[in-house]
């Protein structure tokens, strides 16, 4: 029985004061079992406080305050709890995220519990707030901006999480605690529970700050609705009720106890209690895109709300689509404030969307964009949501499904382009090799003989003094990617078995790092129509050690896409090779583990059974362990110097236009500028953790005190998040 | 009642196994007269063991099946939508067996398993091509196994049905022949 109900505090929150109730009447009957419970719920709460389990840890928070409600547990003892929850603020050296969990801990228990606390011990709670506020004016807000979806404060201020919650509290404190939202059992039962004897609550201290600890990042509260969006509907609660709160809190939970059940999810989110007296499809929507734009990332995969939505559309098709069609207008309406990040979401979001629905949408809607400039935010928004939308299905499908006026914004026929393939080409250098691989390419050639007809290729390079056996010959790289991959063009499939066939004849091109930035730019010659393909071109080649990481980045930021750069694609390659870059280390890593554990092992049973032909195991394990230590070391250097790399890149070409403004005496907030400062704070953000590692680096060798003040901001924001 | 509420709240059941099983799924293992007897072939000797192997396979891979697809619809389309939930390692578009050209399936695989899982709860059943496709857990690829099995050559489910599916050939193979 008790197990089942820990379980439930932690695992459907939104059902807690049911349970609580249960607990009530259960100690009323039996004042060991609730001793009992109270104390199992503090120990859980110590582990998952040491387990760095902090949203677990306030839920059983919350559900200890709301005993306090079914008499299990004396108030006079969770105020003394609270009292030293806050008494954290005091601390000093700790991290201010450290901090700010105890406040918000204490802060977010009051909707269930606040009326009875004020009512039992008013001027220690009294006492409490006054902590609680002085705490909330003296903390540090630099990583607000970081975080916030918007950059404008109309029409809905993006509140960082602890100003918003004070504030709720605040009203709540003085509407006398009237709360009338959530659900209280309890109250139905209170002549049995009010006889029950309560519990004290042990003494509790807060674990200490220790270097393991990882508190949860700070956030910004989303809001794009208010009463005014459903003027015909129940009214939607202020953005200050602690109503707007709890609701909010709730629909949270349901998605976090049933995100991997889509049918759950959607049938429990549509039928939340009290429905009827709120606006409750703006109440869900306004949520999943809360969790969808949540900064640094989602709390699911992205596609679960893709796929949510569209459950959701299905159980109320007479409602919840207006009004997401609704909110999709809003988002579109406030593009030229949102995150760059997010507006990366939306997209994906939007055409993943409409590809369940025939692509039917009212574009003409939209003409606004058509008169803009094609850099600026909505005309991109929607150039990016076609291109992903024929990625879904086929170019003549994305010409048929929008006006003609919109022909400007749909996507280029995702063709190949073989330069050597029509009779203009003859002339250009190499074009006789290209034919002849093309002819042994046809007849199955294997790479020797690909090798033997390139030896021929005379290198453009060599003219310059150069005793050193030059290796790089851009013109065999040339004539070999450029007519492989045109012959291999049909699919990518044919792609992928081209590269494996001729595996080695790429790696010998393209040993130097010059060869391997010069693939990736025939490449992207050949295949510039289709992104897709450079993405999983790009891709394999990093998997097959085609070109490294390094490599990427660098051709990245190099002038020949320094057109495209602003487009969602190219940074869909770089996140995708700095994720390749992360897992690579974390496998290497478990593999050493692996092979540390197996030693330990041995040596425990060596010193069991003393047995000593085990001494030679022994030898060849410690060889594999140290082989396994230089990897590890090699990977983790490559990895460092990777962000370095992008790093330097970005300060180079932003210091490039923060310089060229200042002397041409213009603006600095191009479209092409916000989205790359933004590009850079979202490296920070999508890897924050790693790139802790190299905070000392960073801070002395890049981000230094000279550097323009916009672009150290954003390392000084991220800086902010986790101190 | 206790093991059944804890289960009900950990609940993820659109990663369960169905209830399809490959009628050609055989363990290698030594032929009848020696020798080894191939994995694929029907006609060796069925054991019990296949259909435990079967579900332990199924039980970790990172493969999927999937189903419904339109005879149109491209490697890259479906490398669109189903690296939404991960990275994919490989896809093996389904052929008719005579004319080997896309018979409305194929098999993706996903470098981890739990990106395959991903793809089982939020793909599965929603629309590539405006149809809902289907995807179930695969044993994994083997040579042979991206033909379809019906006597036409395209998929079993293509001989027998009876209705005009303009996506899959119209008409169901039987249905046209009569």
């Amino acid at each position: 029985m008790q197990k089942i109900y820990e379980s439930s505090a932690r695992l459907l929150p939104e059902k807690l004061t049911i349970y609580t109730t249960l607990v009530g009447l259960l100690n009323a009957r039996n004042y060991n079992f609730g001793g009992e419970f109270v104390e199992a719920m503090i120990r859980q709460l110590k582990e998952s406080l040491k387990a760095n389990s902090y949203n677990e840890a306030v839920y059983l928070v919350r559900f200890l305050s709301d005993l306090v409600n079914c008499h299990v547990i004396a108030a006079p003892s969770m105020v003394a709890m609270f009292e030293n929850f806050v008494s954290v603020t005091q601390e000093e050296d700790v991290p201010q995220v450290r901090r700010d969990w105890y406040v918000y801990a204490f802060l977010s228990s009051l909707p269930w519990v606040g009326k009875e606390l004020y009512e039992k011990k008013d001027a220690e709670m009294d006492r409490i707030f006054a902590n609680t506020e002085s705490y909330l004016k003296r903390r540090q807000k630099t990583h607000v901006p970081m975080l916030q979806v918007w950059t404008a404060e109309k029409p809905h201020p993006q509140e960082e999480y602890l100003d918003c919650l004070w504030a709720q509290i605040q009203k709540l404190k003085k509407d006398r605690w009237q709360e009338r939202h959530i659900l209280r059992p309890y109250l139905a039962f209170d002549s049995i529970l009010c006889e029950a004897l309560q519990h004290n609550l042990p003494p509790f201290t807060p674990p200490p700050h220790t270097e393991d600890s990882v508190y949860p990042m700070p956030r910004v509260i989303f809001r794009m609705f208010d009463y005014t969006d459903d003027p015909e509907g129940p009214v939607m609660p202020g953005s200050h009720s602690v109503e707007r709160f709890v609701i909010e809190e709730n629909l949270h939970c349901i998605i976090k106890s049933h995100w991997k059940e889509r049918n759950t999810c959607a049938a429990q989110l549509v039928s939340y209690p009290g429905k009827n007296k709120i606006p409750l499809n703006y109440h869900i929507v306004e949520v999943i895109f809360a969790e969808l734009f949540q900064l640094p990332a989602p709390p699911h995969i992205d596609v679960m709300y893709t796929t949510l939505l569209i459950e959701l559309c299905k159980l109320q098709p007479g409602s919840l689509p207006q009004v997401l069609a609704q909110a999709t207008e809003m988002l579109y309406m406030r593009l030229d404030t949102m995150n760059t990040t997010c507006v990366d979401r939306f997209i994906n979001w939007f055409s993943h969307h409409l590809s369940n629905f025939q692509f039917r949408w009212s574009w003409e809607d939209w003409s606004d964009c058509l008169t803009q400039d094609p850099d600026s935010p909505k005309p991109k928004f929607v150039k990016e949501v076609l291109e992903k939308c024929m990625r879904l299905s086929y170019h003549q499908r994305i010409l048929d499904i929008v006006p003609p006026t919109f022909s400007t914004l749909c996507p280029a026929n995702p063709t190949c382009i073989y330069k050597y393939g029509d009779e203009s080409s003859n002339s250009l250098p190499g074009h006789s090799v290209a034919l002849c691989l093309a002819v042994a390419f046809k007849s199955k050639a294997t790479s020797d003989e690909i090798f033997s007809i390139l030896k021929d290729v005379p290198n453009p390079n060599q003219d310059d003094d150069d005793d050193e056996g030059f290796s790089f010959n851009p013109l065999k790289i040339e004539v070999f990617v450029q007519t492989l991959l045109h012959l291999a063009a049909k699919s990518f499939s044919h792609s992928f078995s081209a590269l494996a066939k001729f595996h080695e004849v790429f790696k010998t091109l393209a040993e130097s790092d010059e060869g391997k930035l010069h693939v990736l730019r025939v490449m992207f010659e050949v295949w510039r129509n289709h992104p897709q393909m450079i993405a999983v071109l790009v891709d394999k080649m990093i998997r097959t050690q085609i070109v490294d990481c390094a490599a990427v980045a660098n051709w990245i930021f190099s002038s020949e896409l320094s057109r495209d750069f602003i487009r969602l694609f190219v940074w869909e390659i770089l996140h995708s090779t700095i994720r390749k870059m992360n897992k690579h280390v974390l496998k290497i890593q478990k593999e050493l583990d692996e092979a540390k554990e197996k030693l330990a092992r041995q040596h425990k049973r060596r010193s069991d059974d003393d047995d000593r032909s085990s001494d030679r195991k022994d030898g060849a394990l410690e060889e594999q362990i140290e082989r396994l230590q230089e990897k590890v070391e090699s990977a983790q250097s490559e990895q460092k110097n990777l962000f370095l790399v992008i790093f330097q890149r970005f300060i180079m070409i932003l210091t490039e236009h923060l310089v060229r403004c200042e002397t041409d005496g213009t603006s600095i907030l191009t479209p092409w500028y916000k989205n790359c400062i933004e590009r850079l704070q979202q490296i920070f953000l999508q890897h924050h953790q790693i790139i802790q590692q190299y905070m000392v680096t960073l801070e002395n060798l890049l981000f230094t005190a000279e550097l323009d003040p916009h672009i150290l901001a954003v390392f000084q924001q991220f800086c902010a998040l986790q101190a | 009642m206790s093991s059944g509420l804890l289960k009900a709240l950990r609940s993820d059941s659109y990663v369960e196994l169905s209830q399809y099983r490959d009628q050609h799924f055989r363990v290698r293992r030594a032929g009848p007269r020696g020798g080894e007897a191939l994995a694929q072939n029907p006609a060796t000797w069925f054991s019990p063991g296949d259909n435990e192997e079967q579900e332990k396979l199924l039980k970790k891979s990172c493969t999927l099946y999937v189903g419904n697809l339109s005879f149109y619809t491209t490697e890259e389309q479906i490398y669109e939508l189903f690296s939404k939930s991960g990275d994919i390692k490989k896809i093996i578009m389904g052929l008719d067996k005579m004319k080997k050209t896309a018979c409305g399936f194929c098999f993706v695989e996903y470098y981890i398993r739990a990106d395959a899982e991903n793809a089982m709860r939020y793909i599965n059943g929603t629309r590539l091509d405006d149809r809902i496709i289907r995807t179930d857990w695969d044993a994994g690829f083997k040579e042979g196994r991206q033909y379809g099995r019906g006597r036409s050559g395209g998929q079993v489910r293509d001989e027998y049905r009876q209705d005009y599916d303009a996506g899959r050939g119209g008409y169901g193979k039987l249905a046209q022949n009569q």
